[in-house]
């Protein structure tokens, strides 16, 4: 942005002729003078803006399947940097590289094992922030320099405005996002971190795993339909055109579902409720999720095939008389599709989904029974933990 | 109102003055909103994207399959997957990749969240097309169609997919990258296209429908089913224009089937190499048409092509029952005579057994006359009075012109395109006469010539040397014998019990059987000390590399033989070299319960051969190599056993024997 100032043209002075001339350029010069600011696209300004927050990491790792680099952003003006949790942080030394080549000593603050995220600390004032309640780069750039801490007020004062801030409804698919990351460590030195660009495809519950390890995260992530699953990626920083902070890139895993790898970012409420965590040093939330023990399906009266192949198709094998099964009009060679508004394609898919109905509450399926789809009401769901019933021998008759 | 000049100028300059400072002021305010203003391009395709695809979201429902899937096993369809509307009345493709026609269980989600069973009605597997039927209470909505003409390479494209679940559909975004790819099957683009959004629209830039993503594989790269490729920057679309063609037959319930020709190509280099004909099934539409060994394709319905690659492009969008007409240009006449044919296509050709006449030609460098070395006592030729030291200088089939014998592998396309029991004439030349020979062809048979059949007169020298290739870590070792400038050898590929490296002293029974009946003996020794795995093929097609560059190869004479472990391993690299090894010997050794026996095709000839051990052979063995003997029977392939059972040496002499004589004729 210029802030040149333009010299007022002496008019008197000159001719007729000249004087139609001056005034000509005078209009046209100060529109040039100021013509960055007015005539630019707006998204290389929007990329300035963002480049400037993100920050390359270095640390523990460097052999074979874990590199020793990621990327993470500042989130306050004093230092705080937000990032995915990863073995690079397992390392006496992390070190920081700003956008403008500032290299720091960061210190580990705390790690939310949820939702995979970590905070560090640099020894800094004045640096630009990607805010997380909501405000625009821009906003986040101006109270840097403004000399604000990142919440205008006393440290630990904070209130996360995640849901209510501003620009924080869900993004809707199809939004054009910008997504910054020093992916394979091409980055090196004090060079700028990668831009790549795309779209949101979907806001989905996430459910994936690397390997054997399942990722504790099950809450909303945004998919992205581009490739941000690359090593150094995790922790990068996603925008939105309008300059916007979306979120923070996720890490290299499979989705459980379909088996592919997931392109995805953590939506920045997370990242907010995150560190607003993290900073007050209160414990890492704790996921209550009670142990969903397995329904046994025949305390509704209703007994499925032998579950024996990996995801085997849930039809009824035997419905038990004077049931609840029963006085539904639940069938012998039914095939379970839906338990609610669930779609069920396996046995266990259906013993886990009726142990998520509550106590007493109705148990609606859904059965292609000849070719159509009926529905059944099977009565307020009982008890999971009656006595266990005695195994069957198959073949047995209820 | 006239003013004087002065106050003119004065106003002016009050004007310019002021509107400079207004200008100044606010091109200074800091900071300035609209520094940071999205672009009006990016804004404006952002809402064009969404626009698009609320247009698109209208045809595209969701799948759910319990069940059988169509995808293979580690790229799990996960039971939920995306469909595309073509009928109001309950029509919807997707593909096969969630479901195939054998699947049972599937519902459809419509856009407003109702669910309705689907009956699977009709397929087109070439493209990877399921059409599905429901009974929905309201039409439902019918997409625009794009038309193929109309497109555009570089135009934006979005693909849908509903397989996460949710109100709104996945958009990926990205453009069109390419028209008439995957052997014309589909167009190409560069957005993600996964198992997210198989079986769900590529929409253009004004939500009309391109067509039904499916993951169609690039063959070149490799691939077995496509769905590797997601993540890769490539995904494919089949024209929803293609599938609305075709949609009448499969609403009446057919499986389109891809039509078949019936012929092999004397190159097998898809891509470079030229469509001169080696072999015409018999019985099969190139058969009926009279295309034959050595024609050249030159136009397929009138469109020119110069390459293999040209001719598959054209046939493999073809159906069965769909006729196709082909130029070829035949005969050593110059110009060469051209001709047009018509062949109608079908969707599988008739089983193929392969006819042979019972000659050994003797091994003579390229281009060289074809000179019976060896003749089987109970084969055609020696009924019909070939013997020993004839040459053979053409063939004759029955209503047809003498055609000139000029290599041994060219009588072998050439008998192979003959059915078995056919009657044909060979013109023979011994001493100075020309003998007119009538012949009745056989069915093949898998030999062990005697003794003194193929030997040489001495045994040549041989080496025993490490075949080294770049990046292979164990080399094989190979016994090479030293023949003539230029007379080609025979390949006995041999895999022991694995032991990890192979030694000299493994080498040595081989030498006298190598040298005595020219045939190169290659041992490949196992990565692992203890088992045979796939790794340790790559080294040895390149160690065979190697072997080509010490001495001609005979590619008639090709063969591998395996001991116990061994024996299952000389299978699976038969299985992967398919065509270029012609005989596979199990001694002590069965063929792998999961590989499938491959069809007799002309131009890639097997037979098997049986060894049995002295000691150790159980009840549970012989009655595993019957059951083999069946599955070799239902595919046509040829087979013998070893008449002595052997031990403890392994029969080296009788294995290269058996060798020599894969390529008979």
């Amino acid at each position: 942005m210029s802030e040149m100032r333009p010299q007022t043209i002496p008019v008197q002075r000159v001719a007729v002729t000249r004087s139609w001339l001056a005034c000509l350029l005078a209009f046209v010069v100060p529109g040039l003078l100021t013509a960055d600011s007015r005539w630019a696209c707006g998204s290389d300004v929007v990329i300035e803006q963002a480049a400037r927050t993100v920050v390359k990491i270095y640390g523990a790792g460097g052999f074979r399947g874990l590199e020793a680099y990621q990327t993470g952003f500042l989130v306050s003006s004093e230092g705080h940097v937000m990032t995915a949790m990863s073995t690079v942080l397992d390392s006496e030394e992390i070190d920081c590289v700003l956008d403008d080549g500032r290299r720091f000593a960061a210190s580990l603050v705390g790690i939310d094992p949820r939702r995979e995220m970590a905070l560090l600390k640099l020894e800094a004032e004045g640096l630009p922030f990607a805010p997380l309640d909501g405000g625009s780069l821009e906003e986040g750039l101006a109270r840097a320099e403004g000399g604000e801490a990142a919440d205008g007020g006393p440290e630990g004062s904070r209130t996360v405005g995640a849901s209510t801030g501003r620009g924080q409804r869900p993004a809707a698919p199809g939004t054009r996002v910008y997504a910054l990351s020093n992916l394979f460590g091409v980055a090196v030195g004090d060079e700028r971190v990668s831009v790549q660009q795309g779209v949101i495809a979907a806001t989905v519950p996430l459910a994936a795993r690397r390997g054997a390890y399942e990722a504790p995260y099950d809450g909303d992530v945004y998919l992205l339909d581009f490739t941000v699953n690359n090593p150094g990626s995790a922790g990068g920083l996603l925008v939105d055109v309008q300059g916007q902070p979306m979120g923070m890139l996720g890490k290299e895993l499979r989705s459980t579902t379909a088996g592919i790898w997931l392109n995805y970012a953590v939506p920045l409420a997370e990242v907010a409720a995150s560190f607003d965590m993290l900073l007050s040093g209160r414990p890492a939330e704790t996921d209550a999720m009670a142990d969903v023990l397995p329904f046994d399906t025949r305390r509704l009266g209703f007994l499925l095939v032998p579950d024996i192949l990996e995801k085997t198709p849930p039809f009824v094998e035997a419905v038990l008389e004077a049931s609840p099964a029963a006085a539904a009009g639940l069938r012998e060679d039914d095939l379970l599709v839906a338990v609610g508004s669930q779609s069920v394609t396996s046995c266990a898919a259906v013993a886990e989904e009726l142990a998520r109905i509550d106590e007493g509450e109705p148990v609606r399926v859904s059965v292609i029974r000849d070719g159509r789809i009926v529905d059944a009401v099977l009565g307020p769901r009982p008890a999971v933990d009656l006595p266990a019933l005695p195994e069957p021998s198959l073949g047995e008759t209820l | 109102m006239s003013f004087s000049s002065t106050t003119r100028r004065r106003v002016l300059a009050a004007a310019v003055v002021g509107w400079n400072v207004a200008a100044c002021l606010s091109g200074m305010a800091v900071p300035s909103r609209a520094a940071a203003a999205p672009g009006p391009l990016e804004a404006a395709e952002q809402r064009a994207f969404q626009v698009a695809a609320e247009r698109g979201a209208a045809s595209t429902v969701r799948i759910e399959v319990a069940g059988e899937t169509g995808a293979v096993a580690d790229q799990d369809a996960g039971g939920t997957s995306t469909g595309l509307v073509v009928g109001s009345e309950g029509w919807i493709v997707t593909s096969s990749f969630a479901v195939t026609e054998r699947t049972v269980g599937v519902i459809v989600v419509l856009p407003d969240g109702s669910r309705h069973a689907a009956a699977v009605v009709g397929a087109d597997p070439a493209r990877k097309v399921v059409l599905l039927k429901i009974d929905p209470p309201r039409p439902l909505v019918e997409p625009e169609v794009a038309a193929k003409a109309d497109l555009q390479v570089g135009q934006w494209t979005l693909g849908l997919g509903r397989a996460w679940g949710g109100e709104t559909p996945s958009i990926a975004v990205g453009v069109l990258s390419a028209v008439d790819r995957s052997w014309g099957r589909g167009v190409q683009t560069d957005a993600s296209i996964s198992p997210a959004n198989y079986g769900g629209p590529l929409l253009d830039i004004r939500g009309r429908v391109i067509g039904m993503l499916a993951p169609l594989a690039a063959e070149s790269a490799g691939m077995v089913t496509g769905s590797e490729l997601y993540d890769a920057g490539i995904g494919f679309a089949v024209p929803l224009e293609d599938i609305m063609a075709v949609l009448p037959r499969m609403q009446a319930g057919e499986t389109l089937a891809a039509g078949i020709l019936g012929i092999s190509y004397t190159s097998r280099d898809v891509m470079t190499g030229e469509p001169v004909i080696a072999t015409s099934h018999p019985g099969s539409p190139a058969a009926k048409a009279g295309i034959r060994e050595g024609d050249r394709i030159v136009a397929v319905d009138g469109t020119p092509v110069g390459r293999i690659a040209g001719v598959r492009h054209q046939l493999a969008v073809r159906y069965a029952d769909e006729t196709v007409r082909l130029t070829l240009e035949r005969g050593d006449s110059d110009p060469r005579e051209r001709l047009t044919v018509e062949a109608t296509l079908v969707d599988a050709l008739p089983p193929y057994r392969r006819p042979m006449l019972g000659i050994l030609p003797v091994a003579v460098p390229e281009g060289n006359p074809v000179e019976v070395a060896w003749v089987w006592p109970e084969g055609p030729a020696a009924q019909a009075g070939i013997a020993a030291g004839d040459r053979l200088e053409s063939l004759q089939t029955t209503g047809g012109q003498p055609r000139p014998i000029q290599s041994g592998e060219q009588l072998a396309a050439l008998l192979a395109s003959l059915a078995v029991g056919e009657e044909l004439r060979l013109q023979v030349r011994r001493g100075d006469a020309v003998l007119d020979v009538p012949v009745q062809t056989a069915a093949a048979a898998c030999l062990i010539p005697p003794p003194d059949a193929a030997a040489a007169a001495t045994p040549a020298p041989v080496n025993i040397e490490p075949l080294t290739a770049p990046e292979v870590a164990n080399p094989p070792l190979a016994v090479i014998p030293e023949l003539e400038e230029g007379v080609p050898m025979g390949v006995l590929i041999h895999f022991g019990p694995p032991r990890g490296a192979v030694t000299k002293d493994d080498a040595e029974p081989w030498r006298v059987a190598a040298g005595r009946y020219g045939i190169a003996v290659v041992l490949p020794g196992s990565n692992e000390p203890d088992r045979w795995s796939r790794d340790d093929l790559p080294g040895l097609a390149r160690a065979m590399e190697t072997l080509r560059s010490r001495g001609a190869v005979d590619p008639s004479r090709v063969a591998c033989s395996g001991e116990a472990a061994g024996a299952t391993f000389a299978w699976l690299a038969a299985e992967t070299f398919a065509g270029r090894i012609r005989g596979v010997a199990l001694i002590d050794g069965s063929i792998p319960r999961r590989s499938e026996v491959p069809q007799a095709e002309p131009g890639r000839p097997l037979s098997v051969l049986f060894g049995r051990p002295a000691e150790g052979w159980l009840p549970a063995d012989a009655s595993r190599q019957r059951q083999d003997e069946q599955r070799l029977d239902d595919a046509f392939v040829p087979y013998a056993t070893l008449p002595e059972p052997f031990g403890p040496v392994l029969p080296t002499d009788d294995l290269c024997r058996w060798a020599g004589a894969v390529g008979i004729l």
